[in-house]
């Protein structure tokens, strides 16, 4: 109990408060809580009124086992023998309850969640389908989670991460469905980590990746509690942090982060559709001012007569070169959404187009920037919006300014060979030993009918080759017949 | 990493490597209809060239395949011992660099003769050659995933100017049929026959394939479909202007990709055929390099090719430069007078002899 003391009542916020069983045996019984963190109600009325009215009146020589067994009427309770186990209890939302003369201690699950209530998804948005988001709270998230699938194939791992935070992280996966060898390096990975504090599933995604020196995230992240439970039934391993509303999904490949969770939820041809279009806007995010820049001012004759007249003239008198207009513009273009991103909400989105409008109509007033190089810059920065991940669209945007150099010093040669670095790049990351372009390179054909299409759920009875086997989802022949004969 | 991990590539992602090695290049500057010096041959002069190269290219892709996962280095080494190996070994080193020379001063050469004059031909080359260097790097195994990447893209670059082209092509312009008989179209075969010296690395592939039985089948089947659309594009080409100016072109496929529009809206398609080109000839240039990379590694009994793939890589930059220093150069080089004379002896009699080397040590065995 001493030794308590020392470790915890420099805190602050830990309570001792001592219960004595009755005369003859007297015996002190001390229940130890973090007051900031701490149900006080449950403490009360669970633990301190069944203890002192009952318990220790009808068995004053209890011990923590009888305790458990017999009178307390709390769910969670363990019983631990470490004071490291009890201070870590006690700091995290746990109420130790400490006999006199006993060598074990009891750990009363009393945690007051300081959680928001789970709401909808902000960064994930759809129009239809589940709109339940994930929240700072991890009971919370694995209670979504294990709400979706009720089955015994459901694997959770309980890791602490962080010598400070001792964060509680969660490693789950379908056994069967996801690969043994990739659960084993993901445990690997997340248990490897030693650092002081993880506040966000983040800090966890960057000790875990592939190659960390890549641009490309090699994890997913989503705040979507059926996208993980739709990746836990392809065979891909989730994982969930205390504090955190994104969970990490892993293996991770570049088409993952082409798919929403609203492709599957609405009818197979809109979502094909969408994706082609996602598929478009991810090239013009990336492409369409270096290609604008390298026809412009390298490859003239590519451009229609009627057009190029145009061009020369909205050119004519113009300060700078197509090349500084556009990457100009571009950058005013990051500074905006920035800006826009920063501010609370309704300024945000009022300096977002507001300032968009007015730089760019400014811009072309003075004679600085041409409309065709406002409008390409106002494409591509729309396009970019249109790819369900952020990180990805983030990644894309910042990849745009070396290809505009090269492009407005080599043309179209040098846009081209840029792309293949960068796809060779690409084809080089892999997520968890899974090649990261698959399954176009390597071809699988198999899986393509998730990829840039998406075929009917009643044609998808495979799961993806992440999932060992390549094990069905559903039983064969169930496209839709209408009664014969009718 | 490096060399001390064999990458392993799939039978499929061969014949996808395969393919473009032939294709890549061949998109732009058909030999062909440039050397067949009378008539409107040259489809007739492709298709033999084609069909003894794919012979060629069979017997060498089934001898790799019969001494699985072995590169022809090590097959030389293994057969004659370690330095006879490495002598004879070392022809492949020097074809290896030669072919990686040659595609990337070619693709300079394109680019400042049409598109891009005002730019030095040193800077293409030095573009696509550190470009390459890097997917070398990498090995073949990400190479081979770029190459799936690149493959429908150059299909489809090169189907969409051949359809918009269509329209313009008389096939009244390929007659007579071997009017001045069978020595053009024989003649200007020759060429077609010794570019399959591209597909020398294709003993390189098949020992790094998990399959190199179905990996070897792979590469003869990718260069048959390469060498059939190279005999529709001669002889595209010649329906289009007719085997006289045919022969007057020096890149007629990309001049037939000038010659085209979609609608009013896109007025030229060269441009874009730069694009697919120089995709096709980044991933040929980055297997070329790989496999003399490698070469040079066995040949120096080193174990990690990595280190080598950027200093090999200069050396190529700047012997590209310095070997020819124009376009009449290079076009001298390909006529059948001289380039199938250059690399006959590489691309038959190395690997026939080191199949018969093999074939006699396997016989010896067995009697043994």
């Amino acid at each position: 109990m001493q030794l308590l003391h020392k470790v915890l009542d420099p805190c602050g916020d830990v309570a001792f408060r001592p219960l004595f069983a009755p005369e003859p045996v007297g015996r002190r019984v001390v229940l130890v809580y973090a007051k900031h963190i701490t149900d006080k109600k449950l403490l009360q009325h669970q633990v301190l009124e069944t203890l002192m009215v009952r318990v220790l009146r009808s068995s004053p020589n209890a011990s923590a086992q009888d305790l458990v067994e017999k009178g307390l009427p709390v769910l969670n309770v363990q019983t631990v023998q470490e004071i490291a186990a009890v201070t870590d209890g006690v700091l995290s939302g746990r109420a130790a309850l400490i006999a006199e003369g006993s060598d074990s201690a009891l750990l009363i699950m009393a945690k007051q969640p300081a959680a928001r209530q789970v709401a909808e998804p902000s960064t994930e948005s759809s129009v239809r389908g589940p709109r339940e988001a994930f929240v700072e709270e991890l009971e919370m998230n694995l209670n979504l989670i294990r709400k979706r699938l009720p089955t015994e194939r459901l694997r959770m791992e309980n890791a602490k991460l962080g010598q400070v935070t001792r964060t509680r992280v969660v490693i789950l996966w379908l056994d069967g469905l996801a690969d043994n060898g990739i659960v084993t390096e993901v445990r690997k990975r997340v248990k490897a980590i030693k650092i002081d504090a993880v506040i966000d599933s983040g800090y966890i995604e960057e000790f875990i990746e592939d190659s960390p020196f890549s641009p490309f995230p090699q994890i997913e992240h989503t705040e979507r509690s059926d996208k993980l439970a739709s990746a836990l039934l392809e065979g891909r391993i989730g994982i969930l942090v205390d504090g955190s509303p994104y969970a990490l999904m892993a293996p991770a490949l570049f088409a993952n982060f082409l798919q929403a969770s609203e492709d599957y939820y609405e009818r197979y041809l809109f979502s094909t559709a969408v994706r082609v279009i996602r598929f478009g806007a991810l090239l013009i995010s990336l492409l369409a001012p270096s290609f604008y820049v390298a026809i412009t001012s390298i490859h003239q004759e590519m451009i229609p007569i009627g057009l190029a007249l145009r061009l020369a003239g909205t050119r004519e008198g113009a300060p700078f070169p197509v090349f500084a207009e556009a990457f100009l513009m571009e950058i005013a273009f990051e500074i905006l959404r920035e800006a826009g991103i920063r501010l609370p909400a309704p300024v945000g989105q009022a300096v977002s187009i507001v300032g968009g409008l007015v730089v760019g109509e400014a811009a072309v007033q003075a004679g600085v920037a041409n409309p065709i190089t406002v409008v390409i810059v106002a494409l591509t920065g729309i396009s970019s919006f249109a790819l369900p991940a952020y990180n990805v669209a983030f990644t894309l945007r910042f990849l745009r300014f070396p290809l505009l150099v090269i492009s407005a010093a080599m043309g179209l040669p040098g846009l081209a060979v840029a792309a293949m670095v960068l796809v060779t790049h690409l084809a080089s990351l892999r997520s968890f030993g899974v090649p990261y372009l698959s399954p176009m390179a390597p071809v699988r054909f198999g899986d393509w009918k998730d990829v840039l299409v998406r075929v009917p759920w009643w044609a998808m009875q495979a799961r993806p080759t992440v999932s060992p086997g390549r094990s069905r989802r559903m039983a064969r022949h169930q496209k839709p017949r209408p009664p014969r004969g009718g | 990493m490096g060399g001390t991990r064999v990458e392993q590539i799939s039978a499929w992602q061969v014949g996808v490597l395969v393919f473009l090695m032939r294709y890549s290049q061949a998109i732009v500057s058909l030999t062909p209809p440039k050397y067949t010096t009378k008539g409107p041959d040259a489809w007739i002069a492709t298709l033999i060239g084609t069909v003894v190269g794919t012979a060629i290219i069979w017997l060498i892709a089934a001898s790799a395949a019969r001494e699985a996962h072995r590169t022809p280095i090590e097959r030389w080494i293994a057969a004659t011992g370690p330095i006879f190996g490495r002598i004879a070994g070392s022809s492949y080193l020097v074809i290896l660099l030669f072919s990686v020379m040659l595609t990337v001063r070619q693709y300079g050469g394109l680019l400042i003769s049409q598109p891009m004059p005002e730019t030095p031909a040193e800077a293409f080359v030095l573009l696509l050659a550190a470009g390459a260097c890097y997917a070398a790097w990498h090995g073949p195994e990400v190479t081979a995933r770029v190459s799936e990447v690149v493959l429908p893209l150059l299909l489809i670059g090169v189907g969409l100017v051949f359809l918009l082209a269509a329209k313009d092509m008389e096939f009244r312009l390929l007659k007579p049929v071997l009017g001045w008989g069978w020595t053009p179209a024989l003649r200007a075969s020759y060429t077609t026959m010794a570019l399959h010296f591209e597909l020398l690395p294709a003993g390189f592939l098949i020992a790094r394939a998990s399959n190199p039985k179905r990996a070897a089948r792979a590469a003869v089947v990718a260069t048959v479909a390469a060498g059939i659309l190279i005999v529709g594009g001669s002889a595209g080409v010649v329906m289009f202007y007719g085997a006289e100016e045919a022969r007057r072109i020096a890149y007629p496929l990309y001049d037939l990709a000038r010659s085209v529009s979609v609608g009013e809206f896109l007025e030229r398609m060269d441009p874009l055929f730069i694009l697919t080109w120089t995709m096709g000839s980044y991933v040929k240039v980055a297997v070329q390099l790989w496999a003399a990379t490698l070469a040079l590694t066995q040949l120096l009994g080193l174990r990690a090719f990595r280190p080598l793939v950027a200093p090999l890589t200069l050396f190529c930059i700047l012997a590209s430069l310095l070997l020819y220093e124009g376009q009449a150069e290079l076009s001298a080089l390909f006529s059948p007078q001289v380039l199938p004379w250059v690399v006959w002896p590489f691309l038959t009699a190395e690997p026939a002899l080191l199949a018969l080397v093999e074939w006699v040590r396997r016989e010896r065995r067995a009697a043994a």
